[in-house]
């Protein structure tokens, strides 16, 4: 296919991602403008930190901890003077720079009991401020340490207490934008095979059963409005294609009041020759328009259907025609199997359909030999003739309307035609099987289960 | 002309009631016309007609209409309808409303006149069906005697039966369904070959009284007898 048909799936797969970066992008941004990065640079965050590589650093002693002088906490005691640290693990206890009076003696006093958190200073509400507490546990035990007075000026981009909280969720953003797209590429194809019952359903409509619909009652919702139009399209269709058919019917249904009128002139005509000659064209006339009224009658799939046998009805067709056949030179012969060749079908159309078959052999079939109807138990009947067969020139159009063999045959242009619509009515086919004498028509029909739908 | 002679002509397209009256005429029938299904009715409670040739599609409603009411008279009139409409249904509709005949537009006139000598018959019946002549064989139902040339020939019982059936359609196929059962009855068995020597010999037979009719078999359906 040289131009791409735009993909449902692919527009989907795009308006995803595009949904999901903006949200993503309206996210990142409601973090940078509330995420203040002296939001935790507050009082407490240098005290905190300190805290923190104070605990990382501390390496036990016999009768106390040691602070190595390569250490973070060590980094960040060099630039901050009054900075200071009380430990305490169980009867060992350190300190380091200008511990606060109030502090060691809170410490002192609450010492055990401390978890986390700022001093409180009796009689103050505020905490005191550049001063965190906080139980620790580390390599040789639980330990209270307590730190303080460290400038926030001092704190570097490097001195956080870890990732920031929007950086693991833009983690978990990305994975889940990678799963959800993995998801949805394989979801899809599963999607769109929803949509396969309803393609189906399109796809069996045929010309011959304007009635039907899309069911609206099984399609997803989504598609509903889809299905509604293509539904009402439809009826506006069938609508449409019904108001020709009947003005075709009214059309011909109208001629003939006049045409009678014109019968029964011509049979009070003196001139014998002139009355010959005029009825021959009357009786074309009259043939022509009741073909047309028969197109537009049999053909509809709307006429009443039931099990029928071929083989009857190719049998009353050949005994009804034999006579003519006979009188124009023919030998005609039926041959059907012994049993019934049951199929589903309206008898006077099917029956129809096979005159005109042996109807079109009598006119083109060279006025001798034989003709022969044969009907198969699968369900097809063959009408041969032994005449000049039908001209290549011929054959694309033969089964177009008014489509005619030569031009002083008697025949209006209809026949074949109307038994092409009366096969198509049936869901069968009629066709012209290539032959090396004469002519070959054949008419399949589907088998009766098939043809029995809702 | 006797009184419940005439025919009545009900039909709404003034060319064609006009043709039909002046053929009727022409050919010696007493004929009225009305337009419409009032004028009929008063038509019909006046006059006792003897048959009504009755259009269906009438400005002032469906022709079946009429039946009814001229069907209720001492002696009915036969009622032939007219109809462009030559569905099965509609047919069936007009007899089924108590019309003897109908005639489908455009109908050659012979027909017509054919129709109403059947429908004025109807009644009376003939009193002796009529001799039955294919070329120059004749063949007498009621005496079943067989003529060929003029000359009684012998036919035997069965060949007998055998070419009534077929002379009675002669012109026209009779199929072998029907004659095995109208000769051998239910017994199938019997009959498979049976008949077929049985039109064999009756073939034979014709051919030898030059009787100028041939029986031509339709094979796979069943045998006619017509001039050669």
């Amino acid at each position: 296919m040289l131009r791409r048909t735009p993909s449902l799936a692919l527009r989907a797969v795009l308006t995803f991602t595009s949904v999901y970066i903006a949200a993503i992008a309206v996210f990142l941004a409601v973090i940078i403008v509330t995420d203040d990065p002296d939001r935790d640079r507050n009082s407490h965050t240098g005290p905190r930190i300190a805290l923190s590589r104070a605990a990382e650093d501390l390496v036990p002693t016999e009768n106390g901890f040691r602070l190595p002088s390569d250490g973070g906490f060590a980094a960040l005691a060099s630039r901050n003077p009054a900075i200071w640290l009380i430990g305490q693990s169980g009867d060992r206890s350190f300190s380091f720079g200008p511990v606060p009076e109030s502090v060691a003696r809170a410490l002192e006093k609450h010492g055990p009991l401390i978890e986390s958190g700022r001093f409180y200073v009796p009689g103050v509400e505020r905490p005191l401020a550049n001063a965190v507490v906080e139980r620790r546990r580390i390599a040789s035990g639980p330990l209270l340490l307590a730190a303080g007075g460290v400038d926030p000026k001092t704190l570097g981009s490097g001195d956080s207490l870890g990732a920031s909280w929007g950086e693991g969720v833009l983690v978990i953003l990305f994975w889940i934008a990678v799963v959800g797209f993995a998801a949805m590429l394989i979801a899809l194809p599963i999607l769109s095979r929803a949509l396969r019952p309803l393609a189906a359903q399109a796809a069996s409509i045929l010309p011959q059963e304007p009635e039907r619909r899309l069911d609206e009652e099984r399609a997803p919702r989504e598609l509903l409005p889809l299905v509604r139009g293509f539904n009402a399209a439809l009826d506006r269709l069938a609508s449409e294609l019904g108001r020709r058919k009947r003005f075709i019917a009214d059309a011909a249904h109208e001629l003939r009041t006049p045409l009678a009128v014109v019968a029964l002139r011509v049979e009070a005509l003196e001139d014998e020759t002139d009355k010959q000659e005029l009825r021959r064209g009357l009786g074309r006339l009259v043939h022509l328009v009741s073909q047309m009224l028969d197109v537009e009658r049999l053909s509809l799939s709307g006429r009443e259907r039931s099990l029928v046998d071929l083989a009857a009805i190719a049998r009353d067709v050949v005994a009804d025609l034999a006579p003519t056949a006979i009188k124009s030179g023919y030998d005609l012969s039926l041959e059907a199997p012994d049993t019934p060749v049951v199929v589903t079908g309206d008898a006077h159309a099917i029956s129809r359909a096979i005159t005109n078959l042996v109807g079109n052999s009598v006119a083109h079939g060279g006025g001798t030999g034989q003709i022969r109807v044969a009907v198969g138990a699968d369900r097809t009947i063959d009408v041969t003739d032994e005449g000049p067969g039908v001209p290549a020139a011929l054959q694309p159009r033969l089964f177009e309307p008014f489509s005619r063999g030569s031009s002083n045959a008697e025949g209006c242009g209809l026949g074949l035609h109307l038994t092409r619509e009366i096969m198509r009515a049936h869901g069968g086919e009629v066709r012209l099987v290539p032959s090396r004498r004469g002519a070959t028509f054949r008419l399949r029909f589907e088998s009766p289960d098939v043809e029995s739908r809702p | 002309m006797a009184d419940g002679s005439r025919i009545l002509l009900v039909e709404d397209d003034p060319a064609l009631a006009r043709e039909i009256v002046r053929a009727l005429e022409r050919d010696q029938w007493p004929v009225d016309h009305v337009a419409s299904l009032g004028e009929a009715f008063e038509a019909v409670i006046q006059f006792p007609y003897r048959a009504i040739l009755l259009d269906r599609r009438l400005p002032d409603g469906d022709g079946i209409g009429l039946i009814p009411a001229a069907k209720s008279r001492v002696s009915p009139p036969s009622i032939i309808f007219l109809t462009a409409r030559d569905d099965l249904a509609d047919r069936v509709d007009g007899l089924d409303a108590g019309a003897d005949d109908y005639l489908v537009k455009p109908f050659a006139l012979q027909e017509l006149l054919a129709r109403l000598r059947a429908a004025c018959r109807r009644p009376g019946q003939a009193v002796r069906p009529a001799t039955i002549e294919v070329a120059r064989l004749s063949w007498d139902p009621a005496t079943r005697e067989v003529l060929s040339a003029g000359r009684a020939i012998a036919v035997p019982r069965r060949e007998l039966a055998l070419l009534e059936l077929l002379v009675r359609r002669a012109g026209r196929v009779v199929q072998r369904g029907h004659l095995e059962a109208e000769l051998y009855g239910l017994d199938v068995e019997v009959s498979a070959n049976a008949l077929e020597a049985l039109v064999s010999r009756l073939r034979r037979r014709l051919e030898e009284e030059d009787s100028g009719v041939e029986l031509r078999t339709v094979r796979g359906v069943g045998y006619m007898l017509q001039p050669c």
